[in-house]
C-alpha cells in the first residue's frame, strides 16, 4: 500500500474541519483521545479528561460501523465518527468530530470535570468559546453529512478495491496472452521441439504460479519418432515423485475426455497421484481425437486451489501445444514419404544392374559419414546423405544393355554413360525441393585434376558436394564386385584412394575420408549381400 | 524503509497504466502515471522519476520524444528508459541510440518480464546510493 496515499487522509480531514471550526479526534479502543488539529483549551482539557474516555470507550463500543455517524457522550458533548478514516488508516482507532453544544455551558458533566480535576467550575466555564459551539440542529445536519461522507467513501474503498482486483486480474491476463503470444511465435518446425516443450513448460509454471508442471507425450504415436514418451519438466519436482509413471496413468485415465480436470484431493484417487501432492491439474493434449499426450502440475502457490482461470490458461496453452506436435507428425509424413520415394526410385535405378544393388544407400551413407567427418553443418550433411542417394538417378536414361554390358564398351556407349549425371541433374531441377543437390548429381565425375565429366572442372571449382560424392562413389565401387572384376579388399581400396590423392580426388578430403571408420559401411555391404538378387542369371 | 523510488508510466491505454501500475506498486515502487506525451513531460520536471517506461505513439509529444527531453534534463539524465512498442511500429538504430534505451518491450509484453527487468536496472543503483551514505 502506499505510504502517501494513507497518510493523505487524515491531514485532508483536519483541514476540511479546520476550516468547520471542528475539532478531528483520534481516539483509541480504551476512549483515550487527542485532537488532530487545532482545538481550544477547554476542547482539549475535555477530550484528556477520564470522563471523556470513559464515556468514549463504552459508547463506541456500543456503536456498529455504518450505524449513524452521532454518538452522545454526555447531554451536549456529541462525537460523529468518521468510519471511512478508520478504514483507510487500517487502525484500531477511530476518527471523531467533536460538537459542543450550548447545553454543555450549564450541564452537569462541567461540574464533574471540574470536581475530578480540581478546576475552578466558574473560570473554566468562562474559558469555554461560545462561538465554537454548535446548536443541536447543526449538529444533527453535520452528523447526517458526515454519514453520508462515510457512506460515500465506502462506496469510493469498495469501488478502488475492485479496481485493484480488475487490474490484478488484468495483469495476469496480460502475462497469459504474452505467454501464447510468445509461444506461437517460437512454434516454428525449425526450432528443437525439445527447446520448444522445455520453454513452454517453464514459462506455463512460472505464469501459473504451479509449483511444478510435467508434459509427458505418448507412447502410442509412431508419427511422434524420438519424441515418444518424452517428458518434460518444469519447477519443484523431486526425484520422489513418480512422474512418468504418473504421467502414463492419467494419460489412460483422461485420454477420453478432452477437458481439462482439476482434482483438489488427490487421496480419492487410485494410483501413484496420491504421492505428487494435494492437488493436481490435468489437461490432455487432444488432435483430431487422438491423444498426444498430457500436461499436468500441482502445488498452486499463489492462490488456496487451482481454479478455472488456471485451467483455462493450460487448456489454451495445450491447444497450442497440441497444434505443434500434430505439426511434427505432419512434417515427419511428409518426409518419410519424400525418402520412401527416394528410396524406391533410387532402388529402381540400382536394380537396372544387379552389381549395382545397394549402391546409391551406400554411397549416400559414405557421403553422410565423411561430410560429418569434414566438420559441415548438421543440417547440410542431411543434404549432402539425400545427394549421394540420388547422384545416380540419371542412369534412368542410360540403356540397361548399355550398363550391364560386360565387355568393353564403344566409345558412343560410353559417352552414353557419361550423360548420366547431366541427366539426373536435368530430372531433379524443377522439384524445388531438390535443387540444392544438383551439384552432386551433375559433378560426381569430375576430378581433381580436371580429367574427368560432363565440364571438366578441376579443384576447387568442383563444388563441395560433388567432391564427397565423387569419392564415394569410387569407393564404393571399387569395395563391390563389378561385370569386369570381383571386390577388391578394404587395404587395396583404402591405398588406391590415397595414391589417387591430389589426382582424382580433393587431397584434403582423401585424408579424412582415409581416417573413417568403415565397420557401418561394411555392416551394410554384408546386409546387401544378403538380400541381393542372384545376378548371373540376369546375364 | 527506504523513500520509494518514483517510477513514470507513460501510455494513453489505460490498461497498460494499470497493469504495469499495480506490479510495480505492489513491488515497493512509488507509480506515476500519464496518458499523453505532454503530461508525462510535466511529471518528469516535477519528480524526476528514476525510471521512465514509454509508449510509442501517443497524443502529445511521442514516446521517443519524451525519452530524449528525460535524458536532456539534468536531474533525470541517468535515469532508466524503457520503451513499449505496438506491433508493427518500426524504430530505426538511428533514432534509439542516443536515447540510451534500457529496454524495448513489444505489446503484448510480460508484465513479469518488465518487473524484473526494472528491478534489476534500480537496484544496483540503490545499493550504490547507500553505499556512497556511508
Amino acid at each position: 500500500m502506499n505510504t502517501l496515499a494513507a497518510n493523505a487522509v487524515p491531514r485532508r480531514l483536519i483541514e476540511r474541519f479546520e476550516a468547520l471550526g471542528l475539532p478531528l479526534l483520534r481516539i483509541d479502543p480504551e476512549g483515550h483521545a487527542q485532537c488532530m488539529g487545532p482545538c481550544s483549551w477547554f476542547e482539549r482539557t475535555l477530550v484528556q479528561s477520564s470522563l471523556f474516555s470513559r464515556a468514549a470507550k463504552t459508547k463506541l463500543e456500543a456503536r456498529v460501523n455504518g450505524d449513524d455517524a452521532s454518538v452522545t457522550l454526555f447531554p451536549g458533548v456529541d462525537l460523529a465518527v468518521l468510519d471511512s478514516a478508520q478504514k483507510s488508516e487500517n487502525t484500531a482507532d477511530r476518527f471523531a468530530v467533536l460538537m459542543l453544544g450550548p447545553q454543555v455551558v450549564d450541564g452537569e458533566m462541567v461540574r464533574r470535570l471540574c470536581d475530578r480535576a480540581g478546576l475552578d467550575w466558574q473560570a473554566t466555564v468562562g474559558r469555554i468559546e461560545r462561538d465554537r459551539l454548535v446548536s443541536p440542529a447543526e449538529a444533527q445536519r453535520l452528523a447526517l453529512a458526515i454519514g453520508w461522507m462515510n457512506s460515500d467513501d465506502r462506496g469510493l474503498a469498495l469501488h478502488r478495491q475492485e479496481l485493484h482486483q480488475l487490474s490484478e486480474e488484468l495483469a495476469n491476463n496480460y502475462e497469459e496472452l504474452s505467454l501464447l503470444y510468445k509461444l506461437s511465435c517460437s512454434m516454428s518446425l525449425d526450432q528443437s521441439p525439445v527447446e520448444f516443450f522445455n520453454n513452454a513448460c517453464e514459462e506455463l509454471q512460472e505464469v501459473s504460479g504451479l509449483g511444478w508442471i510435467a508434459l509427458q507425450i505418448t507412447e502410442d504415436q509412431p508419427r511422434l519418432q524420438q519424441l515418444r514418451g518424452a517428458v518434460y519438466t518444469a519447477g519443484d519436482i523431486s526425484p520422489q515423485k513418480p512422474i512418468r509413471q504418473l504421467g502414463r496413468e492419467l494419460m489412460e485415465r483422461y485420454a477420453d475426455s478432452s477437458n481439462t480436470t482439476i482434482i483438489d484431493d488427490t487421496r480419492e484417487i487410485e494410483g501413484v497421484a496420491r504421492h505428487v501432492g494435494s492437488n493436481l491439474l490435468i489437461v490432455p493434449l487432444v488432435r483430431e481425437g487422438q491423444t498426444l499426450g498430457v500436461l499436468f502440475g500441482g502445488d498452486q502457490a499463489h492462490k488456496e486451489h487451482i481454479d478455472s482461470i488456471d485451467a483455462k490458461l493450460c487448456a489454451s496453452l495445450c491447444n497450442t501445444l497440441a497444434i505443434f506436435l500434430e505439426n511434427l507428425m505432419f512434417l515427419e509424413d511428409a518426409q518419410s514419404m519424400f525418402m520412401g520415394t527416394l528410396h524406391a526410385l533410387t532402388s529402381a535405378i540400382d536394380a537396372k544392374d544387379s552389381y549395382t544393388f545397394g549402391h546409391s544407400e551406400r554411397v549416400a551413407l559414405l557421403s553422410e559419414m565423411l561430410a560429418r567427418a569434414a566438420g559441415i553443418d548438421e543440417a547440410l550433411v542431411e543434404r549432402v546423405y539425400i545427394a549421394g542417394l540420388v547422384h545416380d538417378v540419371g542412369k534412368i536414361g542410360v540403356p540397361e544393355s548399355v550398363l550391364c554390358k560386360s565387355g568393353q564398351l564403344t566409345d558412343q556407349e560410353f559417352a552414353q554413360i557419361k550423360m548420366h549425371p547431366g541427366i539426373g541433374a536435368n530430372m531433379l531441377r524443377d522439384i524445388r525441393q531438390m535443387e540444392d543437390l544438383i551439384p552432386g548429381v551433375l559433378y560426381h565425375h569430375e576430378r581433381w585434376d580436371g580429367q574427368g565429366y560432363p565440364e571438366k572442372r578441376a579443384g576447387l571449382d568442383i563444388p563441395l558436394f560433388g567432391r564427397i560424392i565423387g569419392l564415394a562413389d569410387a569407393f564404393d565401387a571399387m569395395s563391390s564386385d563389378r561385370t569386369y572384376r570381383s571386390a577388391l579388399d578394404r587395404d587395396q581400396v583404402l591405398s588406391e584412394i590415397k595414391r589417387c590423392r591430389g589426382d582424382q580426388f580433393d587431397p584434403d578430403l582423401a585424408d579424412i575420408f582415409l581416417e573413417l571408420d568403415f565397420e557401418p559401411y561394411f555392416n551394410m555391404i554384408q546386409r546387401h549381400r544378403a538380400v541381393k538378387p542372384s545376378g548371373d542369371e540376369t546375364h | 524503509m527506504s523513500k520509494p523510488i518514483p517510477i513514470l508510466i507513460c501510455d494513453d491505454e489505460s490498461h497498460i497504466l494499470h497493469v504495469l501500475g499495480i506490479k510495480l506498486r505492489d513491488a515497493g515502487f512509488k507509480v506515476l502515471t500519464a496518458s499523453d506525451g505532454d503530461e508525462g513531460w510535466r511529471l518528469v520536471k516535477q519528480h524526476a522519476p528514476q525510471c521512465v517506461i514509454t509508449d510509442v505513439l501517443m497524443p502529445g509529444i511521442d514516446g521517443l520524444d519524451l525519452c530524449r527531453k528525460t535524458r536532456e534534463h539534468p536531474p533525470t539524465q541517468e535515469s532508466v528508459l524503457v520503451l513499449l512498442t505496438g506491433r508493427g511500429s518500426s524504430l530505426n538504430d538511428e533514432q534509439l541510440e542516443p536515447l540510451n534505451l534500457s529496454a524495448i518491450f513489444s505489446k503484448p509484453f510480460s508484465p513479469r518480464e518488465v518487473l524484473t527487468h526494472i528491478k534489476a536496472q534500480l537496484t544496483p543503483h540503490q545499493a550504490k546510493a547507500s553505499e556512497a551514505d556511508g
